[in-house]
């Protein structure tokens, strides 16, 4: 198994580095891509947060990814006096709050299957309300938002350039990456963890059960509204396709295809995503048939998804290799 | 007043009257044991007086306190711990975790030191306490393999290293050898010794009449969700209702 770590260790350090050297090698339509990829990714962890370590499925989850992504759209798009760092923080911050209410109010008695239908019906009616609201644009939303430039007093940050906007949501995904994994590698990931696996058991340790879902809830909220914080900027369009019942959907198939197992399960999922429906833009109906064709492959032969498929074939190789080694 | 009261405890499952009105008083450092047959409401009067079903009627108190409103996890905080009949525990996880998680648990709502809030890894001292513990109930040597790998009797081994973390004050066991091996009866019933000489509180229901002669101070008869008899289990066994309703049959081993 250590191994096995150090593997994935090296598959990270080259897939960082691939994503670091990205605007050396491919186009700016194709870095444009990578950049949503890696939104997304982000985004697909925030939901496997809740799915994996609290054992929560929403299929709402767009609802805070749209709040994050209105919510800088419309300080972009109106002008408003905030500068674009505090907008951000304010979005994750709208995303937090309005993940806690909901949360607070549909945790109090549903799980499972109740909780996805609970949590799509509200998505819904979030997505009615802004297509009723003039100050989001109703059904057309927010388009021609402009990239900002960051005041950091020594020097300025121009993400009006594609490839600094670009390391901006590198570095910006990274490090949300990085906290999601020290979250739960910690005390409160062991503990959303047991309240996963059971809650009946969990809370005979003196767990405060639905405490520990909402933690997780409010959290992925944020995290899911600070990758749609970033979204709006760099498509520089909002509707509300960002909070449709598709949206909701795309980080529930990129952790099924990358594995819920693995924290790097839904980040795999993802990119394998992206590239599924870049291979196959140029045939309209093409993707989609591609997307369930490799899921219902995904969940035939490999239920674990790739990083657990990966992981099962490196323990059989090291197995083989031990074997192999005995006989001789 | 007693360590653990309860008083006209009634609970119904649509028709059925699984408890009717039963009142049970459990003295501090006691081992209390509850007999009954199968469906008699042992099970019920359990999840009754651990919080997990609210009853119908009637009231709990523990420490002189009232706990009937209180959930689960805050009378688990005052100082309940539980097993179950078929051991729970966190499969996917190492047994050392499993510990790690309960003795973390305990420690987040007791305000003993923890960890540096960055650090993501359980301290030495944890690590070490959940060690101490697991060599206690004799699983040392096997901390690092996945929980889900382990015997029925492991498990519920397991499953009392994940209680005693919690540091209970009131242990409330449901059938705690139920599918052992004889030997891990007996290391089982000298660990239960060991908790009482503890001045650890034990309520437990169990279907070995050796176990229940060995441990209990007071044995509780129940049948059709009514207490049948209640005394020195010598005195019970004696009883002809008891003997009529219970250990007649089988001699002793229902």
């Amino acid at each position: 198994m250590t191994s096995y770590k150090a593997f994935s260790m090296l598959v990270l350090a080259i897939a960082f580095a691939a994503l670091t050297l990205a605007p050396f090698i491919v186009n700016q339509g194709l870095l444009f891509l990578i950049g949503l990829a890696m939104l997304q990714a982000l985004f697909a962890l925030s939901w496997n947060l809740m799915f994996s370590y609290a054992g929560l499925g929403s299929f709402g989850h767009a609802m805070f990814y749209g709040v994050g992504a209105y919510a800088v759209a419309a300080i972009i798009f109106h002008g408003l006096p905030i500068p674009f760092l505090a907008g951000v923080l304010l979005a994750t911050l709208l995303g937090a709050i309005s993940a806690f209410v909901i949360g607070s109010i549909v945790l109090r008695r549903a799980t499972g299957i109740q909780l996805a239908v609970l949590t799509l019906a509200l998505s819904q009616l979030a997505l009615l309300l802004v297509s009723y609201t003039n100050f989001l644009g109703r059904d057309d939303g927010l388009s021609g938002l402009a990239r900002p430039r960051i005041n950091l007093g020594a020097f300025v940050l121009d993400l009006t350039s594609q490839t600094a906007f670009y390391y901006f949501i590198l570095a910006a995904c990274a490090l949300g990456a990085a906290a999601l994994l020290w979250l739960v590698s910690g005390p409160i990931g062991r503990r959303m963890l047991a309240v996963r696996i059971d809650s009946e058991r969990a809370a005979f340790l003196g767990i405060d059960v639905r405490r520990q879902r909402l933690i997780a809830f409010t959290l992925a909220g944020a995290v899911a509204a600070f990758a749609g914080a970033l979204a709006a900027p760099w498509t520089q369009i909002v509707s509300t396709d960002s909070m449709s019942w598709l949206t909701s959907a795309q980080p529930m198939l990129a952790t099924l295809l990358g594995g819920a197992g693995s924290f790097w399960g839904p980040v795999i999922g993802a990119f394998a995503l992206t590239m599924v429906n870049y291979a196959t833009r140029t045939f309209a109906g093409l993707s989609e048939l591609m997307v369930g064709g490799i899921l219902l492959a995904v969940v035939m032969l490999a239920p674990s998804g790739i990083a657990g498929f990966t992981q099962s074939v490196a323990r059989t190789a090291a197995q083989w290799t031990k074997r192999r080694e005995n006989i001789q | 007043m007693s360590f653990l009261a309860a008083s006209q405890i009634r609970k119904k499952y649509g028709d059925f009257e699984a408890l009717k009105g039963v009142d049970l008083t459990v003295e501090k450092a006691q081992a209390f044991a509850i007999i009954g047959p199968n469906g008699a409401g042992k099970t019920t009067l359990f999840r009754v007086l651990t919080g997990e079903t609210p009853a119908d009627g009637g009231s709990v108190a523990f420490d002189g306190r009232d706990v009937n409103a209180l959930p689960a996890h805050q009378r688990v905080r005052m100082g309940f711990g539980r097993t179950f009949q078929v051991a729970r525990i966190f499969g996917e996880l190492s047994i050392l975790t499993n510990v790690i998680v309960a003795v973390e648990a305990r420690r987040s709502q007791t305000g003993e030191p923890k960890a540096a809030w960055w650090d993501w890894r359980p301290s030495a001292e944890i690590r070490d306490e959940a060690r101490a513990i697991l060599e206690s109930v004799g699983l040392q040597s096997r901390v690092d393999e996945h929980a889900s790998q382990l015997s029925h009797g492991d498990k519920k081994r397991l499953e009392f290293a994940i209680t005693l973390a919690g540091r209970p004050r009131l242990l409330m066991l449901d059938e705690p050898t139920a599918g052992m091996s004889i030997a891990d009866r007996r290391k089982t019933a000298q660990l239960l010794q060991k908790l009482k000489a503890e001045q650890i509180t034990i309520v437990m229901t169990e279907h070995d009449m050796d176990i229940i002669f060995d441990i209990a101070d007071r044995l509780m008869v129940l049948n059709y969700g009514e207490v049948v008899s209640v005394g020195d289990p010598e005195a019970v066994r004696q009883d002809e209702t008891v003997k009529r309703v219970y250990l007649g049959r089988g001699a002793g081993h229902a």
